[in-house]
């Protein structure tokens, strides 16, 4: 096991920064998979920022009401920072911000606009915002108009209590959110174990291939077989590892909420999606022991495939041409094997078997680029 | 020699680099492509208005039915629920004015609250000649939100930060310990700093041209509209390009280790800069503004060059131009000194 051990020492040279550099994008797929999960129907909260110039009862009520549902913050600053508002709209950090003015409650009793909104008006979050604060100003106004009083508080009371929303029987919430967030998480991790292996793998091997090396292999007894299979058993004990931590670093993560996952399923796809990548570096291999190519084309196969393939942006909003094109690629059937959580070992089966079909594939070219380049040489 | 010949000379030797070539052209034009691909469809288009289907006879289906944005069809349940699996419709609203709906979102939410207004205007106690539907209590102003356009910002930060591969190759064949073209120039009388700033004059000449040609493509033949400053966002790249190249030198300042793992080590660094900055859509981001991590991408070259660069063009927003200048110029500085520092009076033993 020479040529085994020989290898893994080479990556054991880079270990402190293959520890650095896994546990970085560890945290990055975490950061990916942010989100909380919840056992019922929750009303969508709005992330509303409001600049209040009034300080009135009036711009208390409908703070207080938007409050009840809503992640609202408050600024009374005397020259907000606008652009800085509007900058977090266009980034979709917030859904829009309401500026109160000073004469709030002038306006009200006149009937004229009584506050100012900024969102993108092409949202269903616009939407929700301008429905809430009609709600709030026509049952104050009904009631002002025939007490001649502001109630405030029992506006907000009357609106907060709501009506049942009901999710069916047949849709279980706390582990539809459980399987999204390990769904985004291994996605991510997906695109990462290919872009880490190509780079690191293609990069620790080129080193193994110098010239030095190589003719040193070829003078010596062992045989080709022999030599191969040792090679590609290393690659994937080192593959094993690098899917080892970001799959159990998640699972002890979520411990008390992986109900509804089809951890199997995942970690089944994780562990195809690692043999392909083996395999492209094979073929890499075989074409190059230039280390710019390796790093640029494992840059662009990864990248290209993790966007087309629905991992950083959603699948549905990307142009018809590139859902045409995912699927075609294995990192979208790689998703597939765990799309639904509900997801059973048959109906995972065809992906599996288009990734497998895939490693097979190139698997193949490689060989036939080797044997071209050894003949050649 | 004088520094323009040298210059000529390194410019050349760049030129017929394929992985110059790769790296600061190639890679950037199909992630590109990649990009627009990818996010053609993403911008909202119009608001659609919210499906919803109702029991037969139900109270509210006259006020329902006066409603714009809702459209209302009449069906069961179990047609609704089939209805609402295959995401054609928002909700199911019963006879006892309850929603049923098979998840959380904002159209279920806006159903939830005009049922609720409806529910409550019967309700409140309050005459109903009292309420005024038709009043505006709301001035709107829009500002379109349009996160992708940060992939392509946080793409271009990347590429003028592409002078960091001229920086560890030259430090690397600079190095007698490590470059035999080291040891020649260890071993001749040129002046390292005019080697110096001939190799970052010629990293510079080489990776504006390409920078330009990228935005020629962008502009020109992809015809996407990112530049409305042109001027300024051409001043904030050929700052973030001198940057890139110092970093470069500092990285190929490392010892022991070749430059095929620098290269390498500084591809994966770049690329966890560009994603904090938004190369993978701007929900990391996000996450950094709202857990108050701001501080991560204050300090991240690259993010402060991608917000300043949407700043400057989408949101006509000038307040950080110059401040963004001041810390690109302030880091390569750093990195020129350090570097000037660490490479005068280096002896070897042997070479």
């Amino acid at each position: 096991m020479t040529v085994f051990k020989g290898i893994l020492l080479h990556f054991w040279k880079y270990r402190i920064l293959i520890v650095i550099l896994l546990s970085a994008f560890f945290i990055f797929a975490v950061m990916f998979s942010l989100g909380n999960s919840s056992e019922n129907y929750t009303s969508e909260s709005l992330r509303i920022d409001i600049i209040d110039n009034s300080r009135s009862e009036i711009s208390r009520g409908l703070i207080d009401y938007l409050d009840e549902n809503n992640e609202v913050t408050v600024s009374n600053e005397e020259n907000p920072d606008i652009e800085a508002l509007e900058e977090k709209i266009f980034l979709n950090a917030i859904d829009g911000f309401i500026t109160i003015p000073e004469d709030a409650e002038s306006r009200f009793t006149s009937g004229s606009p009584v506050v100012e909104t900024t969102a993108d008006q092409r949202s269903t979050q616009h939407l929700q915002m301008q429905t809430a604060i009609r709600q709030y100003f026509t049952f104050l106004k009904a009631d002002f108009d025939t007490t001649g009083e502001l109630h405030t508080d029992a506006v907000t009371e009357l609106l907060s209590d709501s009506i049942d929303v009901e999710i069916h029987e047949s849709v279980d919430v706390e582990a539809q959110s459980n399987f999204e967030y390990m769904r985004n998480y291994t996605n991510f991790a997906g695109y990462w174990i290919m872009l880490f292996l190509l780079i690191l793998v293609g990069n620790i091997m080129s080193e193994f291939n110098s010239p030095e090396l190589k003719q040193r292999i070829n003078v010596s007894p062992m045989k080709t077989s022999t030599f191969m299979s040792q090679m590609i058993l290393s690659q994937i004990v080192f593959g094993l590892f690098v899917v080892a931590f970001m799959f159990f670093g998640a699972l002890a993560l979520r411990m008390d909420s992986l109900s509804g996952v089809p951890l199997g399923k995942m970690f089944t796809a994780l562990l195809l999606i690692t043999a392909f990548t083996l395999s492209i570096h094979y073929v890499i291999a075989a074409f190059t022991t230039n280390k710019f190519i390796i790093n640029g084309l494992a840059n662009f196969i990864a990248i290209g495939m993790a966007f087309l393939s629905g991992i950083m942006i959603p699948f549905e909003v990307m142009g018809q041409t590139a859902q045409n094109i995912a699927q075609y690629l294995p990192l979208y059937h790689f998703t597939q094997i765990y799309a639904e959580p509900d997801i059973t070992w048959g109906e995972a089966a065809f992906p599996m078997l288009v990734t497998v079909l895939y490693t097979v594939a190139f698997l193949i070219i490689g060989m036939i680029l080797e044997n071209k380049r050894k003949t050649s040489s | 020699m004088n520094i323009f010949r040298m210059t000529y000379y390194l410019v050349s030797i760049s030129f017929k680099d394929f992985g110059f070539w790769f790296w600061t052209l190639c890679y950037p034009l199909l992630l590109t492509g990649l990009f627009i691909m990818a996010t053609s469809n993403m911008t909202v288009g119009e608001l659609e208005n919210i499906d919803v289907g109702i029991q037969e006879d139900q109270e509210l289906t006259e006020v329902i039915e006066e409603i714009d944005f809702i459209n209302m069809t009449v069906m069961s349940e179990e047609e609704a629920v089939s209805e609402m699996k295959q995401g054609d419709i928002s909700g199911y609203i019963h006879g006892d004015n309850t929603l049923l709906v098979t998840e959380s979102g904002f159209d279920q939410t806006v159903l939830e609250m005009v049922i609720n207004q409806i529910e409550k205007v019967a309700g409140s106690g309050i005459p109903y000649e009292n309420y005024d539907f038709e009043a505006q209590f709301i001035e709107e102003n829009s500002q379109e939100a349009q996160p992708e356009a940060v992939l392509f910002y946080s793409l271009i930060a990347m590429i003028a930060f592409y002078g960091i591969f001229s920086g560890i190759e030259f430090m690397s064949s600079m190095q007698p310990n490590l470059d035999p073209m080291g040891a020649r120039f260890a071993a001749s009388p040129y002046s390292k700093v005019k080697f110096l700033s001939a190799s970052v004059l010629g990293a510079l000449i080489l990776n504006l041209a390409t920078n330009f040609l990228i935005l020629a493509v962008i502009i020109i033949l992809y015809k996407i509209n990112l530049f409305t400053e042109l001027g300024p966002t051409l001043g904030l790249l050929f700052i973030a390009n001198l940057t890139g190249i110092g970093l470069g030198l500092i990285i190929g300042l490392l010892p022991k280790i070749n430059a095929g793992m620098k290269t390498t080590v500084s591809v994966i660094f770049i690329i966890g800069l560009a994603a904090l900055s938004g190369l993978m859509g701007p929900f990391i981001k996000i996450i950094l503004i709202e857990n108050n991590l701001t501080w991560v991408n204050t300090l991240n070259p690259l993010a402060r060059l991608t917000d300043t660069m949407y700043k400057i063009n989408f949101l006509g927003n000038y307040d950080d131009y110059w401040a963004t200048i001041g810390m690109l110029i302030g880091y390569a500085a750093v990195f020129f000194s350090i570097t000037l520092l660490s490479l005068r009076r280096k002896q070897y033993d042997s070479i």
